[in-house]
């Protein structure tokens, strides 16, 4: 301002010289020009002074913005989920092959077990023998380093176990636990990180021979490999080599977004020279590795090195071999153009120039080149996606964590979740449902691909869940009936009926029940009439019958006697739910649940009377491995030892005398309950042994009949499941104050077999009376007789 | 495993500070003992039923028990671990290590008496009690193992505040000592 004042002055001066002579004229005008040209000099400083202070000034903008993210937490990590890891010690039941799938599924692969990730399998007279290169592992309970084992497998079981370093006998290890996902928010990133020692060298110096190659000695940008780029896309006459940097790619991917204008290309090349100057190469090259976009998984975004690695080839990046190094390259040209999956030969073509680009860089020897661009896009990995997703499982995982994590938390922190899910018995489930789904509808010509199915699967006494398929395809993240399909149980809730009558101890399992059409009370405003299955009347029949072949009218009698309210309150305290008023109709089955709720139920039961909350969560570690949360085993007892005793050989007999008869398992020492909601919408069945408890829906969504019982359903897929992995029969202890007593079946009376083709077991309060079967009088008479006369002699 | 048991102890308070395992054998024989002396004996039907070995040879209470079946060295081997974690002062260690045998093996009542005993000496007094008496339906290893549990049960129910019914647990287990 003051200057400009100045120069006004002298204009004015100049303006009075104007009446003076030519000469003086001159001068003037000399004069004149000189201030002009210094006014001009001076404003053109004062612009490019005024230009360089706010060119410094955005340069210390976008130097505050890079450091300030590159030096604290450079990427949000998403928790990582983990499957229960297989326990590997001497007695543990697996067959060869199945350890073979399991560490295929691990992506180990078979060869020579010279690194970690890899395995030999040998027939040997004593058996199979596996040497496995076991990898390093963070366990929620402490780090393990990579470890060579030695086991055999002889008859579906370990025979012995090795550390092949001192070749000693070693009790237990594991397998790596399996990732079954992350969580990471809606259409979030996902990603691995590595750490620059983790990072072979064949990917680093690829990566640079292809995308970068004076990436060591450029300043963030350069102008050789843009004019040669633009070059080699000038004579091809197509875009066929970019000229951007490596740091210029990761300033794009990392701060930028997409846009394709000036203003965009000069920040990028700024933010390139700012980065180049201020971090190392290597912290460079790392930051790009997992930084860079991959691929794309549903909503998951998969970026970095690391995580596409076990997402295309389903192992760590150090594992990785020369054509998979190449076609990780390829793709990170154009993860959606290069895609393996939907473009393989687009893919193939530009793996093998990359491979070419390796060769001619030194990087791989001929011999490895030649060897390389004859393999295939190795399909089989590509299709695992990574390591496999079980959607049902993963629902109740992120409902469990909701309640102590916010999203943002576990989106972010790089958790590491352990979980309960067993990959095998969660394989198991999915193809027993899938299988028998659409079995049954061929058989019963059913309109395919419709009726739906859900199954739960957890530990008998640890509450744990093993499986969740929330429908027929169980890969599909979509509606989880497991959870969410509440539905009539029908005669699922027989068990609690008599539980809460033999907890009247006014009951015992031969207890008479009456089956017969119920009478009109008087204070019913409409009379309940409800009816067996097959629509016949049995009389008087033992209480066992009634249970095992779920005989409606005597059930309703037995309900009846005992108090509705009073089996509803019981239901309650079971299920850990409200009491609500209840209906008669509770009593045959009209209450909805979701088969996780029928799986809580029947845990009690399971467990031996003890309440335990089905659990998915174990323990969660932070980054470092520090433990942050665990999730113990909590249980309550809810029955008594006498009464889950008796209710348990209950279920027991409704699989070899009732209604599970029709079960391939029948004999197998299980128990079991099959339900069926009116019209046959639903189809349930329940079973568990020592170690299992399994519950199985079948229906439709719409809820139409599928006129399916849970016999002719829900068993089969139950009996399709059990067939794949190992049942165990139901150990029922024995009581103090009970006794075995011998049956007939359908009568309830004593009997032996000379005198009854159907008997069975069943413990009673000591000192029971029970009369004999009448065809039995004298064959008991005469073993009494003969047992007298022995303690007489 | 008694010894285990025995080496925690409830203050006046009924706070629970562990102490040398001759002092706490002590305080539990001793107030069987006395308790039985003063106390009428507690009717053994009151009680929850125990329930042992498995169907249909029912054993008596106090006569010697089956042999247990050999302990699976994977099972052994994370026993040990968790002893090892309880003698570093990490709780949720070893409770961790024997949540991980009763995967490998859920029907040894040892394990559930670890697991018991392990939940007491983190102060969770419902669900030791619980674990305990879980363990009390699973097959006796060994004849002691029966009162274990109900000491355990009993030192619960007396951290809770009710000592009538420990005392009367005490007094049961007496008798099952000396095989009334």
């Amino acid at each position: 301002m003051t200057k400009r004042n100045k120069a006004g002055a002298t204009n004015t001066k100049a303006g009075v010289k104007k009446r003076t002579k030519p000469k003086q004229k001159t001068q003037a005008t000399k004069t004149q020009r000189g201030t002009f040209s210094k006014f001009i000099f001076r404003f053109t400083v004062l612009c490019f002074a005024f230009i360089f202070a706010i060119f410094s000034g955005y340069l210390i903008y976008l130097d505050d913005q890079i450091t300030g993210t590159f030096k604290g937490r450079l990427w949000s990590i998403p928790a990582r989920v983990y499957a229960q890891p297989l326990e590997l010690y001497a007695g543990a039941q697996i067959q060869a092959d199945e350890l073979a799938l399991e560490l295929g599924r691990l992506g180990y692969l078979r060869g020579v077990p010279t690194h970690p990730g890899s395995y030999s399998r040998a027939f040997t007279a004593e058996g199979q023998k596996f040497d496995i290169h076991l990898r390093a592992f963070q366990f929620a309970d402490g780090y393990r380093e990579a470890i060579n084992i030695s086991l055999l497998i002889s008859s579906a079981q370990i025979k012995s176990l090795h550390a092949a370093a001192n070749n000693t006998n070693t009790a237990l290890i594991r397998l790596e636990a399996p990732v079954i996902g992350s969580i990471f928010p809606s259409h979030g990133e996902d990603r691995i990180i590595l750490a620059p020692a983790d990072v072979p060298e064949l990917l680093t110096q690829s990566l640079i021979a292809v995308e970068d190659h004076n990436f060591l000695t450029h300043k963030g940008f350069d102008p050789v490999g843009i004019l040669r780029a633009a070059w080699v896309n000038l004579r091809a006459g197509e875009i066929k080599q970019g000229g951007s940097t490596l740091t210029q790619q990761l300033v794009k991917s990392y701060f930028l977004n997409n846009q394709r204008t000036l203003s965009r290309k000069l920040k990028e090349l700024l933010m390139a020279i700012i980065l180049d100057a201020r971090f190392t190469k290597e912290a460079l090259l790392n930051a790009y590795i997992n930084e860079i976009y991959i691929g794309q998984d549903g909503s998951r975004a998969v970026h970095g090195f690391g995580l596409g690695a076990q997402y295309y080839f389903n192992k760590p990046v150090s594992e990785l071999a020369a054509h998979e190094v190449a076609l990780l390259i390829t793709i990170i040209r154009g993860p959606s153009y290069y895609n393996p999956r939907r473009n393989p030969s687009r893919a193939l073509e530009r793996r093998n120039r990359v491979l070419g680009q390796m060769l001619e860089a030194g990087i791989i020897a001929p011999a490895v080149h030649n060897q390389s661009v004859r393999k295939a896009l190795n399909k089989t990995s590509i299709a695992r996606k990574g390591g496999g997703y079980y959607p049902a499982f993963m629902d109740l995982v992120r409902q469990k964590l909701s309640l102590e994590y916010d999203l943002k938390t576990l989106s972010s922190h790089g958790y590491k979740i352990f979980t309960t899910l067993d990959p095998r018995v969660q394989e198991a489930a999915q193809q027993a449902v899938e299988k028998t789904l659409s079995a049954l509808e061929q058989r019963r010509q059913l309109p395919p691909g419709e009726l739906q199915a859900a199954l739960v699967v957890s530990n008998t006494q640890t509450g744990e869940l093993q499986a969740v398929v929330g429908g027929r395809e169980a890969g599909f993240q979509g509606f989880n009936r497991a959870i969410n399909a509440s539905r009539p149980i029908g005669s699922l809730i027989k068990p609690v009926v008599y539980l809460t009558a033999l907890e009247t101890q006014n009951f015992n399992l031969l207890s008479p029940l009456n089956d017969a059409p119920l009478p009109k009370l008087p204070d019913q405003a409409k009379h309940w009439s409800p009816q067996n299955f097959d629509g016949r009347v049995n009389g008087q029949v033992p209480l066992v019958r009634a249970m095992a072949d779920s005989l409606n009218l005597a059930t309703a009698h037995l309900g009846l006697k005992l108090g509705v309210q009073e089996v509803g309150s019981r239901f309650a305290q079971l299920t850990q739910q409200k009491t609500k008023k209840r209906y008669p109709s509770f009593m045959l089955g009209a209450v909805e649940m979701s088969p996780m709720q029928v799986s809580e139920l029947y845990s009690v039961f399971a467990s031996g009377g003890f309440h335990s909350p089905l659990r998915t969560v174990t323990e969660v570690i932070d980054e470092t491995g520090k433990p942050l949360k665990r999730y113990a085993l909590k249980i309550q007892q809810l029955v008594a030892a006498d009464n889950i005793i008796q209710l348990n050989t209950l279920l027991k007999i409704v699989m070899t005398h009732g209604t599970g008869k029709s079960s391939k398992f029948r004999n197998a020492g299980i128990a079991g309950k099959t339900g069926t909601s009116d019209q046959s919408r639903d189809s349930w069945f329940v079973s568990f042994d020592d170690k299992r408890l399994s519950t199985v829906w079948i229906g439709y969504d719409d809820n139409r009949a599928s006129k399916l019982t849970g016999s002719s359903g829900a068993l089969k897929v139950w009996d399709a499941f059990a067939t794949k992995v190992k049942v165990s029969s139901l150990g029922i202890p024995a009581s103090f104050s009970l006794e075995t007593v011998t049956v007939d079946y359908q009568s309830g009376l004593r009997a032996e077999q000379s005198c009854s083709d159907q008997i069975i077991i069943v413990p009673v309060p000591k000192g029971t009376y029970i009369y004999p079967h009448p065809g039995c009088t004298k064959t008991l008479q005469d073993l009494s007789n003969r047992v007298k006369q022995w303690f007489q002699k | 495993m008694v010894s285990k048991i025995v080496s925690t102890s409830i203050n006046t308070t009924g706070t629970l500070a562990r102490g040398s395992v001759q002092s706490l054998i002590l305080i539990i024989v001793l107030g069987g003992c006395t308790s039985s002396m003063l106390r009428e004996q507690a009717p053994v039907s009151s009680l929850p039923t125990p329930t042992i070995s498995t169907m249909p040879v029912p054993e008596q209470p106090g006569q010697a028990t089956q042999k247990s079946e050999t302990t699976n060295p994977a099972v052994l081997s994370l026993q040990n671990a968790s002893a090892s974690a309880r003698a570093s002062d990490n709780l949720p260690q070893a409770i961790a290590y024997i949540e991980r045998a009763l995967r490998i093996d859920a029907q040894r009542m040892g394990l559930w008496l670890e697991l018991a005993q392990l939940h007491l000496e983190s102060l969770n007094f419902s669900n030791a009690e619980q674990v305990a008496r879980k363990a009390l339906t699973f097959k006796q290893e060994s004849s002691e193992q029966i009162s274990i549990a109900w000491l355990i049960i009993a030192t619960c129910l007396e951290a809770s505040g009710d000592s009538a019914q420990a005392q009367d647990i005490r007094d049961y287990v007496v008798t099952l000592s000396a095989g009334v």
